[in-house]
């Protein structure tokens, strides 16, 4: 087996990826936004797209490696083989593609890191300045956030909002956060941000998109549950108008004053979380996916000269 | 009052300590400012501190014979703002921080109308129960 023997699975891998992830995508855009089942479809576009991909590429290489000697059969075209199989790599749509695919990854996943590696060192001063007030640590300044973040998670409220909110206000906000927490939203989002970096361009954005949304949204309605739909609402617009009206020299965030007024919409309105479809949805994507992946353990050989064919 | 201990961490605990003795009165010379700390550090110790901190750039010195005398380059609210922008800055900015949740993400824009609607809708809520 040499390195150039490798050039077709990955190829396989990366059609495979791309398509599941781009097909994900396409479903994410036209299915319904109950925070619940977006969450869980969210997460499933960007996770199930890589666990097929490898798995079907595991088991062209096993079949290649244990199955029948397919290469005699197919003359006229590049054999998917880890013995012989490196005409793979002489092929020049194929390096060109593996390249920018290859570095669309590469890219992805230094940012990624960076940002994670940044973060920590932020966190680490941000903890060194804030201080324990009750479930919260407050950071004194003028800016206005409120987020919670760390390997052990904890809430950061900057002075400026802790004072300017009212305690039910206050309420909502900490219940909002620790939802997050109860949830495991910071180690789900690490795990889908390392997940997308083999996602299909325009995909990954759509994907954070929904689960963010989501997400907040589900966090919103166990936080009305704790305090009331009153002050969950009251404390977005509070947060929001405090931040908005910081003075000049602030940095940039998303634009988000139309998800706002959603989120507010669908906190007061107490909509239906779509717990049960969830559940079906979760249970539907495992079992696609255990079909998917016995298929092609029992049609590998097929598989294999059906990939040969349509890419060699 | 709200304290500030938590900068130790960010400084070091001598630095900070030698900062909060220059923060409370200055310009201090590196004796002065021993004798403030008190007799647990040498004087050669001291002196790098305060080496360390004008090369941080929280420390200004002035030649006075043949020692030098330091003052504080910036107030201590000053130094925590500046602290925290750092701790903030790639936490909050765009794309950033996978290692966090916010509450909300706010845009620099304000649609006054846009939120004087919302606030609307939330008191004919409040008054609806």
């Amino acid at each position: 087996m040499t390195a150039a023997s490798l050039g077709g699975f990955a190829l396989v891998f990366v059609v495979c990826a791309w398509t599941l992830s781009s097909l994900g995508g396409v479903l994410l855009a036209r299915l319904e936004r109950r925070p619940l089942v977006a969450r869980r479809i969210a997460g499933a576009v960007a996770i199930v797209p890589l666990v097929l991909a490898t798995a079907v590429t595991a088991m062209l290489m096993l079949q290649s490696a244990f199955g029948v000697d397919h290469c005699p059969v197919h003359a006229d075209h590049a054999h998917l083989c880890l013995v012989h199989g490196t005409e793979w790599i002489q092929l020049p749509w194929v390096v060109a593609t593996l390249a920018l695919v290859g570095a669309t990854v590469a890219a992805r996943l230094v940012l990624v890191i960076a940002s994670v590696l940044r973060s920590q060192r932020g966190l680490q001063l941000l903890h060194a300045v804030s201080h324990q007030v009750g479930q919260v640590r407050i950071v004194e300044t003028e800016r206005a956030f409120c987020f919670v973040a760390g390997r052990t998670p904890a809430i950061y409220v900057s002075s400026r909002v802790w004072d300017a909110l009212p305690t039910d206000q206050r309420t909502a906000l900490i219940a909002h956060e620790t939802a997050h927490v109860i949830n495991g939203d910071l180690r789900m989002r690490i795990v889908m941000e390392l997940c997308l970096v083999f996602a299909a361009p325009l995909v990954r954005d759509r994907v954070r998109t929904t689960w963010f949304a989501a997400t907040e949204r589900l966090c919103d309605a166990r936080a009305a549950q704790v305090s009331s739909p009153d002050a969950v609402a009251s404390a977005m617009v509070s947060l929001f108008r405090l931040e908005a009206t910081r003075p000049a020299g602030s940095f940039g965030l998303t634009p988000a004053q139309a998800e706002l007024g959603a989120r507010v919409e669908a906190v007061l309105a107490a909509r239906p979380l779509g717990a049960r479809t969830a559940r079906i949805v979760g249970r539907l994507v495992g079992v696609v996916c255990v079909a998917l992946i016995a298929g092609a353990a029992l049609l590998a050989e097929p598989l294999h000269h059906a990939f040969e064919t349509l890419l060699g | 009052m709200r304290t500030f201990s938590g900068a130790a961490r960010v400084l070091g605990d001598l630095e900070t300590r030698v900062m909060d003795v220059v923060w409370g009165e200055h310009p201090l010379s590196v004796r002065a400012a021993c004798d403030r700390l008190g007799t647990n550090h040498a004087y050669t110790t001291i002196m790098t501190t305060m080496d360390r901190l004008h090369k941080k750039r929280l420390l200004r010195r002035r030649k006075d014979g043949n020692a030098f005398l330091y003052e504080p380059a910036m107030d201590r609210a000053e130094y925590q703002r500046r602290v925290v922008e750092a701790a903030l800055t790639p936490l909050l900015e765009q794309g950033a921080a996978p290692v966090l949740a916010a509450f909300i993400e706010v845009a620099a824009e304000l649609d006054e109308d846009h939120l004087a609607q919302l606030e609307q809708l939330i008191a004919n809520h409040r008054r609806r129960k």
